[in-house]
């Protein structure tokens, strides 16, 4: 039995994969909506990051 | 006689010794550039106003006029369908001759979505009268329309657009051999997969070997065809090269 906190990495992968073929499959307007706001996304977060408002956390070395 | 690049003649002589008396320049090169300033800016009716002496204070700065971006209703992907709807209506009018939307936009097409922060398209133009090809009465066209232009980007609401005329043989190819598409029900071209594939292996930006890799896990390319026109334009070794390297990695 597993553990209630198990993590089933397959189940990530295939979810995953069935998220990318199901985003593949949307109509052609609503990738190139979806890509922009990706993008703008993306664009804000580098500003964020130059700027100092965020950081990415650092692992720690001990876990 | 012939004096600091012009030719002067008497009277001429006697114009700039007026000039520098009058408006007490402090060398003859002063009173040629006050009177060339003049002829400049001398109405073509009426009196000659000499502008005032001394040394010409900074240039103006110019100021870029600010035009409100038309306003565009609807979500993110209404706006999207407009934008390709402006492109066709340009197209329609002739200021362009033909179009396909290429890029990042065009992976998009074959794959997932993956960011991006416009919609490149790639045009060909009408032959134009002169030798100069000029993008100038697409802007002029945009503009009209109300569309704001920031840099080389015309934001058709907030989705800001491209155009890039094809500049080789590649690309040219690209263009011609463009698939039809439909972006919401408004029919469109998007280049080949293949074809989008060879221009990111020609310009190979970080940004293209991620498509790249996408491309190849999600598209369905037709092998054959991209050798074809890997082959064609040069690109087959870099192309190897590259997924020989992705391929160690």
């Amino acid at each position: 039995m597993k553990h209630k906190h198990e993590i089933d990495i397959g189940e990530i992968i295939r979810g995953k994969e069935r998220l990318r073929r199901e985003l593949a499959g949307l109509p052609f307007a609503e990738k190139m909506a979806m890509a922009l706001e990706l993008g703008k996304l993306s664009q804000v977060l580098a500003e964020a990051r130059k700027e100092g408002r965020l950081f990415l956390k650092k692992e720690s070395a001990s876990g | 006689m012939r004096r600091k690049g012009f030719y002067f003649s008497a009277e001429d002589e006697r114009l700039l010794g007026e000039i520098e008396r009058r408006y007490g320049c402090v060398s003859e090169s002063q009173a040629i550039r006050l009177a060339l300033r003049a002829l400049a800016g001398r109405p073509l009716i009426g009196e000659v106003a000499l502008p005032a002496p001394g040394r010409p204070g900074p240039k103006p700065k110019r100021e870029k006029p600010k035009v409100s971006n038309k306003v565009v209703k609807g979500d993110l992907p209404e706006q999207v369908e407009e934008a390709v709807r402006v492109v066709n209506d340009m197209k329609a009018s002739g200021v362009i001759e033909t179009y396909a939307i290429g890029g990042a936009m065009a992976v998009n097409f074959y794959t997932e979505p993956t960011e991006t922060k416009d919609v490149d398209f790639f045009i060909a133009l009408p032959k134009p009268r002169g030798k100069i090809v000029t993008m100038q009465p697409i802007y002029d066209y945009m503009r009209e329309k109300g569309y704001e232009i920031r840099d080389v980007w015309i934001n058709v609401g907030r989705v800001p657009i491209q155009f890039i005329p094809v500049y080789d043989n590649l690309s040219e190819e690209a263009l011609d051999q463009a698939v039809d598409a439909l972006c919401g029900k408004t029919p469109t071209r998007v280049f080949r997969i293949e074809h989008g594939l060879a221009i990111m292996t020609q310009l190979l930006r970080p940004k293209d070997k991620v498509r790249i890799l996408s491309a190849l896990d999600q598209a369905e390319i037709d092998f054959r065809r991209l050798e074809e026109i890997l082959c064609r334009h040069g690109l087959w070794e870099k192309w190897k090269d590259f997924v020989r390297k992705f391929r160690e990695t």
